[in-house]
């Protein structure tokens, strides 16, 4: 059901979704209550609410990566799960407790402590090449080292840029 | 909470039809005629989710009725139907402004 699109979701839809949500704030409420307490009135705030907290849970498209075929392919729930045990070492209750922006948020962190151990290493392994006897007469970065680049810096405006974006500006 | 019921007869029909706005009903209603209601009464309703809102609506206050027995009361008198359901489902403020009444 959750695979369902959230543009016009169902009033079953609805109805699970807010007694999740108020199960997991704890509210002890049937499935029957909730739907009691939607009435032609609220309808329409309860499902907008609803749809603001299901985006605000929803992780942000990774900026740091390509978006290759193989980063936009879909997870399985299993690789989901597989990861989030594996990678971020969480048990299946705090998995299955968090939403999918947390864990993002989650995955986010552990890259970035990935990156600046690999970086710190690659000092140290292009500090050796760049001085060893046989030198490259290029020297190397310590990001050819790493596993996990960092994210390219965006590229400030030069005289050029600026020269080109004023003439569009007169024109 | 006291619910609010809009009630309607047929010439010729001892049955006094009563429609209320139940959230639970409608679920149960989906599952029964197999459509989004939700969606439908935000705009282009087609004939399945009509007869399935009725069938809703008229679920409280008649537990027997039957799928097709709201599909008859439409055939009966449309217009009759189509403008008690509308005050049971759109709010206040949406019949109001429906386009029967401009």
């Amino acid at each position: 059901m959750l695979t369902t699109r959230m543009i016009d979701p169902s009033a079953s839809m609805i109805r699970a979704l807010l007694f999740a949500a108020l199960s997991c704030a704890g509210a002890a409420c049937s499935l029957e209550e909730v739907g009691r307490s939607i009435t032609r009135a609220n309808v329409g705030t309860v499902r907008e609410t609803l749809c603001d907290a299901w985006m605000a849970s929803m992780a942000e498209p990774p900026k740091r990566l390509p978006l290759s075929e193989e980063n936009s392919r879909r997870w399985t729930w299993t690789e989901a799960w597989a990861a989030a045990r594996y990678d971020l070492k969480l048990s299946d209750d705090e998995w299955l407790d968090m939403t999918p922006r947390q864990v993002a948020a989650l995955e986010n962190a552990r890259i970035e402590q990935m990156q600046r151990e690999e970086l710190l290493i690659g000092v140290l392994a292009a500090t050796f090449e760049n001085f060893s006897f046989y030198a490259p007469k290029k020297s190397v970065s310590p990001e050819t080292f790493m596993l996990h680049k960092l994210p390219p810096e965006p590229e400030l405006p030069i005289g050029d840029q600026i020269m080109k974006q004023m003439a569009k500006l007169k024109q | 909470m006291e619910r609010e019921f809009v009630s309607f007869t047929f010439e010729g029909d001892p049955v006094e039809y009563k429609l209320c706005y139940d959230f639970n009903e409608i679920v149960n209603a989906e599952e029964v005629c197999g459509c989004n209601l939700l969606a439908a009464m935000g705009g282009g309703m087609s004939a399945r989710a009509f007869r399935g809102l009725l069938y809703a609506c008229l679920k409280t206050a008649h537990p027997q009725v039957l799928l097709s027995e709201a599909g008859d009361l439409m055939s009966r008198d449309r217009e009759k139907v189509m403008k008690a359901l509308g005050q049971v489902i759109l709010s206040e403020e949406e019949t109001a402004v429906t386009p029967a009444d401009e």
